[in-house]
């Protein structure tokens, strides 16, 4: 934890609203794409980081912090979320079988402080958006309208007048070129 | 590429179906190698996207949730803070604030605090119904319309470029300093600068973003993609770039002086949606212009520069369109009583709340 997360608790625990504010814009954005990705569901999503944001106000006085303030909200997000796919769970409207159990497994990936810190971090946005730029180009171009532009491989594939499976290929390459050049995102 | 990748960015696009989801749960259940693969692949994959519109009009929305049911315990920490911020203000950022007189009503909020690894930072919100006017610490002049939020760093000294973030609208007068560019950030787009005027309209509610250089240039970059040269504008005077949030694109309209278009026949201006420059940047005179606006357009602008909130209760009102000049000390009964001229409308005021409907007779 740096100086800086001390002085932003330190002022928290004063009850400073605008330092909560100021930590809710940061991380309401990252913590509720995390949420929809898992739960699929916006309002749902919507709940789960109300929730952890209330908890965060009404217990801020005993908030002792592990690693960063960061992976403390990302842990609880994480938490809110197991509840409630435990209590959705055999809703016959909730989720399919597969993504239920695959958002499970995800969350049982996910226990590790270190690793839930890295999801939300833009440091990693940043290094990503980095090596991305150095990509070569016509893999580059695909991955960019895959991903900052959010086209699906048909619609790429149309565009740029390529089969589908060559931009499968480039996006599939760019992924693992990112992974190999970020090492090892649990250490 | 491999099946099991196959399957893996298919599961990623969200093009994959119920039984080959649970064969790919069976391998990464399975396949240790397989399971680190595709978790840390699912991280990058999350990671490139940018946040979306929808996304951050989400936080927005749930802002409001969450301060409203914590308002009492806000409202006593304001209570006992209400003189500090005001000191550091004034003692960091060399900032002043015209606004003791009549019309400029003055700031509802002035504020330092100290986050993440930037340095100390300074808020100012401008409420509906007021307008502002600071001076940073380099010597740029800014003007903030109502409903306003404008953060920048209390120094600029540290910094290699000089960054401020905006929420509503502004004009921008930008202290020359080629060494140390000037940038705007909007959440949507960033606008850099070197030494410049321009008019920045950008309120979280509205469908787009509109930048008009008067002076100088500027470079307009969609968020999320930095420096790359096919995602930028660049903006010569008298040009409006207007950013729509839905399809990220971005169009530049050439405007007209302001001579011109008094010369123009009430025909023309009908069918003519191009606004001239005053009537973008007269609202730092105070004064509030339409210029052949909808009275769709011209009640948003309202409720922002008077703090009412108005109900058109007949939809069909709302494509009139009115040209119109009122300096601000005209009361919004005024500008209704202008606008019942020329349409057959009645309005009652009570309570903030303005309604608008068909004159029945």
């Amino acid at each position: 934890m740096d100086i800086d997360e001390t002085i932003i608790l330190q002022k928290l625990k004063e009850g400073d609203c605008f330092t909560f504010e100021h930590l809710f814009k940061i991380y309401h954005p990252r913590l509720f794409s995390f949420a929809r990705r898992i739960l699929k569901d916006d309002s749902l999503a919507q709940e789960a980081v109300h929730d952890v944001f209330m908890r965060l106000w009404n217990r801020k006085e005993k908030i002792i912090l592990r690693s960063s303030l960061g992976a403390y909200l990302v842990a609880s997000t994480r938490n809110q979320c197991i509840n409630i796919l435990r209590m959705k769970k055999n809703e016959p409207k909730f989720m399919s079988e597969a993504d239920i159990q695959m958002a499970e497994l995800e969350m049982e990936y996910f226990q590790d402080e270190a690793i839930l810190d890295q999801l939300i971090s833009d440091d990693l946005r940043e290094r990503i958006t980095g090596i991305v730029s150095e990509l070569p180009d016509q893999q580059q171009q695909v991955f960019r309208l895959s991903r900052f532009e959010g086209l699906s491989s048909k619609e790429i594939s149309e565009k740029l007048n390529l089969s589908q499976r060559t931009v499968e290929t480039h996006i599939y390459l760019a992924l693992k070129t990112i992974r190999e050049k970020l090492g090892n995102l649990k250490g | 590429m491999r099946d099991i990748e196959k399957k893996i960015l298919d599961y990623f696009e969200g093009t994959l179906d119920e039984r080959s989801k649970l064969e790919l749960l069976q391998v990464i259940r399975e396949d240790d190698q397989i399971r680190e693969l595709f978790f840390q692949l699912k991280i990058i994959w999350n990671n490139s996207e940018p946040f979306t519109d929808t996304v951050l009009a989400k936080t927005g929305e749930s802002w409001d949730r969450i301060s409203h049911s914590l308002k009492s315990d806000f409202e006593q920490t304001l209570k006992k803070q209400k003189i500090r911020p005001w000191m550091n203000f004034l003692k960091y950022a060399a900032v002043f604030i015209i606004g003791a007189g009549i019309t400029f009503a003055s700031v509802s909020l002035v504020r330092t605090f100290s986050a993440g690894k930037s340095a100390a930072e300074n808020e100012i919100i401008v409420q509906k119904g007021q307008k502002s006017e600071v001076i940073l610490s380099d010597g740029s002049r800014i003007w903030l319309n109502s409903e306003t939020r404008l953060r920048y760093p209390a120094r600029f000294e540290l910094m290699n470029e000089r960054e401020v973030y905006l929420e509503g609208e502004a004009y921008f007068e930008v202290a020359k300093n080629e060494s140390k560019p000037f940038n705007v950030s909007t959440g949507n787009l960033r606008i850099r600068v070197l030494g410049t005027s321009f008019n920045v309209k950008c309120y979280p509610d509205d469908k787009l973003v509109e930048t008009t250089l008067i002076e100088g240039k500027v470079c307009i970059q969609k968020a999320g993609h930095s420096n790359a040269s096919c995602n930028q504008v660049i903006l010569e005077p008298n040009q409006k770039a207007v950013f729509n949030k839905s399809d990220r694109t971005i169009i530049i309209s050439d405007l007209k002086v302001k001579t011109d278009i008094d010369k123009k026949k009430e025909s023309d201006l009908k069918t003519d949606l191009t606004r001239n420059t005053e009537s973008i940047t007269s609202w730092k005179e105070q004064i509030l212009y339409f210029d052949n606006e909808s009275l769709e357009e011209i009640v948003v602008k309202l409720e922002r520069w008077y703090g009412y909130s108005i109900t058109v209760k007949d939809p069909e009102l709302l494509v009139h369109r009115y040209k119109g000049k009122f300096e601000n000390y005209e009361t919004i009964y005024q500008v209704l009583d202008a606008i019942r001229l020329t349409t057959p409308i009645h309005y009652t005021v009570s309570n903030k709340i303005v309604t608008i409907e068909k004159l029945r007779k």
